[in-house]
């Protein structure tokens, strides 16, 4: 069973002098990343395959602690930097933790009312009593997924998952030693997480950025290093098109890829940086933490901006069919990148079923195999004996200027039953109104998936992974 | 706010929300049933808009009696206070 850290031991014996890691000016070479992993790893008082929940923002402790429990057997449980009192208290129940290490800036933010008192990255890497661990553990890591319907379910990702997943994106992204990938997606978000796994994967150099949001400063470190690929999400995508002007975006010009994720992108935005790529590509891919990467798409000259892409080798794809329609359903999944169920062992009889995960989202094929999402099960909307797919109403409204964010949802209507309801974040200084908003969508969707009631929000309430939580608004 | 920009807005949420009418047809006469898309969901686009741009809030009892542009403009003016 080889691990992700098998292959940093092995590119810091093959080329040791490489960079491996770039940080706030600092560099760090595959040997010395080697050397403070494996002193990492010397930390733990505790033999017995354990859990280690880690809270740490972007940088060298994160990737060192991350890297380090993993090599001495444990499991790392990663926890979102700025998550909630209440949601790490609840995490680090479910998780059964055994150890909580942070970083000092995060330690005086949850100093108080923790479940697991926290200790720091020098002060565990200070302590000396190494017992060596008798047997690795299967899960490389766990993770939680976001939960924006219900409470966050613990995703133990296995080391063989693992692998196959990093050797599938390597395979059809052809990410190699010699790209400069840069990076300014948090770490503990399993996009982020899944870029670093891939950069030390292959024996590249990882440009890490401590988030999106300076970014001159990240064009600027595209310049100094050479960057040869760019991991970002869609609204990072869409401030570069605002910030920069055409002469400014020359930085981007000279990529071979840039990744993208996490939330559905506007066709605008896949139509740009294709036309900005001229030597390169813009790619996505498709799977929730349970199922990683489970399909890729590279956008092309086709006109499929709004795939996902088709599944990846060894992994098959099911559409469950709804009765009164032929195409879309729900999207099963079944492959060697599946977990086999939640963590600590709750049966989830609703998501996994002989060896094929639920994922809840919905969907349809093309007929080239080109897989589209559509929206989510839980947030379909019965509007008088239809169904509308929030998501597909959301899309919609975003494409009027001026629209930050839009959540729509099922209210119920005296007349009516049900109606569509759109609650609006607007963008500062934009002017857009209730009729704008109401005439756009009587001339581009059915009738009955047009908003009845419209309400402008200052903000949406989102967790810590940056997910709307939709229960949340009424 | 006069009667007639009073007509140009309604007039403008008609067209607004059935745009496959054209301006040739409108009347202010027309009746519900006369529009081949006028159903409950297109009332209430209609009734949303009025409210949002006439700053009015039209209660059930005055919009279900809403059946013709004229009704929306005679509504809109009770409301508003215009003789």
């Amino acid at each position: 069973m080889y691990t992700l850290v098998d292959y940093v031991q092995k590119w810091s014996q093959r080329q040791p002098e490489k960079l491996a890691v770039i940080f706030k000016n600092k560099e760090i070479t595959y040997k010395e990343l080697f050397d403070e992993i494996s002193d990492f790893s010397k930390s733990f008082s505790f033999s017995k395959e354990s859990v280690v929940s880690l809270l740490f923002e972007n940088g060298y402790e994160f990737i060192i602690a991350f890297l380090g429990t993993m090599y001495a057997g444990h499991i790392p449980h990663i926890i979102p930097s700025n998550i909630s009192n209440e949601n790490l208290n609840l995490q680090l129940r479910a998780a059964s933790s055994k150890v909580f290490v942070i970083s000092s800036t995060c330690k005086n933010k949850f100093g108080k009312n923790i479940v697991k008192k926290p200790i720091t990255f020098s002060e565990i890497k200070s302590s000396s009593n190494y017992l060596n661990i008798k047997k690795r553990s299967e899960i490389a890591y766990l993770l939680y997924t976001s939960g924006t319907t219900s409470n966050p379910k613990g995703v133990g990702v296995s080391h063989k998952s693992s692998i196959f997943t990093l050797s599938n994106i390597v395979k059809i992204l052809k990410y190699n030693k010699n790209d400069i990938n840069v990076l300014p997606l948090p770490l503990f978000h399993s996009f982020g997480l899944g870029c670093l796994n891939t950069s030390l994967f292959t024996g590249a150099t990882l440009v890490l950025h401590e988030n999106s949001n300076d970014l001159k400063k990240i064009s600027r470190s595209m310049n100094v290093y050479k960057a040869s690929t760019l991991a970002a999400v869609p609204s990072t995508l869409s401030k570069i098109m605002s910030v920069f002007n055409n002469s400014e975006l020359i930085f981007l010009s000279n990529l071979r890829l840039i990744c993208t994720n996490s939330t559905p992108i506007s066709p605008n935005i896949v139509k740009f940086y294709q036309k900005l790529l001229s030597n390169g590509h813009l790619a996505t891919y498709y799977g929730l933490t349970e199922a990683s990467r489970s399909t890729f798409m590279i956008f092309d000259s086709e006109g499929r901006e709004t795939s996902v892409g088709k599944p990846a080798p060894q992994i098959k794809i099911r559409i469950k069919k709804f009765l009164n329609n032929n195409k879309k359903g729900e999207i099963w999944i079944n492959g060697p990148n599946v977990i086999k169920n939640y963590w600590n062992g709750e049966i989830d009889k609703n998501s996994f079923q002989k060896g094929w995960f639920r994922t809840g989202d919905i969907g349809y094929f093309d007929d080239c195999g080109f897989l589209y999402l559509i929206g989510r099960v839980d947030n379909a909307i019965n509007v008088g004996g239809e169904k509308v797919f929030a998501e597909e109403v959301e899309g919609m409204i975003k494409k009027i200027p001026g629209i930050e964010e839009v959540v729509v949802k099922g209210v119920s209507h005296s007349q009516l039953g049900n109606v569509i309801k759109a609650f609006i974040e607007k963008r500062e200084s934009h002017v857009v109104t209730k009729t704008q908003i109401i005439a756009y969508c009587i001339r581009n969707l059915e009738r009955f998936k047009v908003p009845l009631e419209i309400e402008f929000v200052k903000y949406f309430p989102k967790n810590e992974y940056g997910k709307i939580k939709r229960f949340m608004l009424e | 706010m006069n009667n007639e920009v009073i007509k140009d807005h309604i007039k403008n949420i008609f067209f607004q929300v059935f745009p496959e009418m054209p301006e040739s047809d409108f009347e202010w006469n027309k009746k519900q049933e006369q529009y081949e898309n006028w159903d409950s969901f297109a009332q209430l686009q209609i009734i949303v808009m009025a409210e949002e741009i006439f700053h009015v809030k039209i209660s059930d009892k005055y919009a279900i009696k809403i059946c013709s542009g004229k009704d929306l403009m005679n509504t809109i003016k009770e409301l508003k206070c215009i003789p």
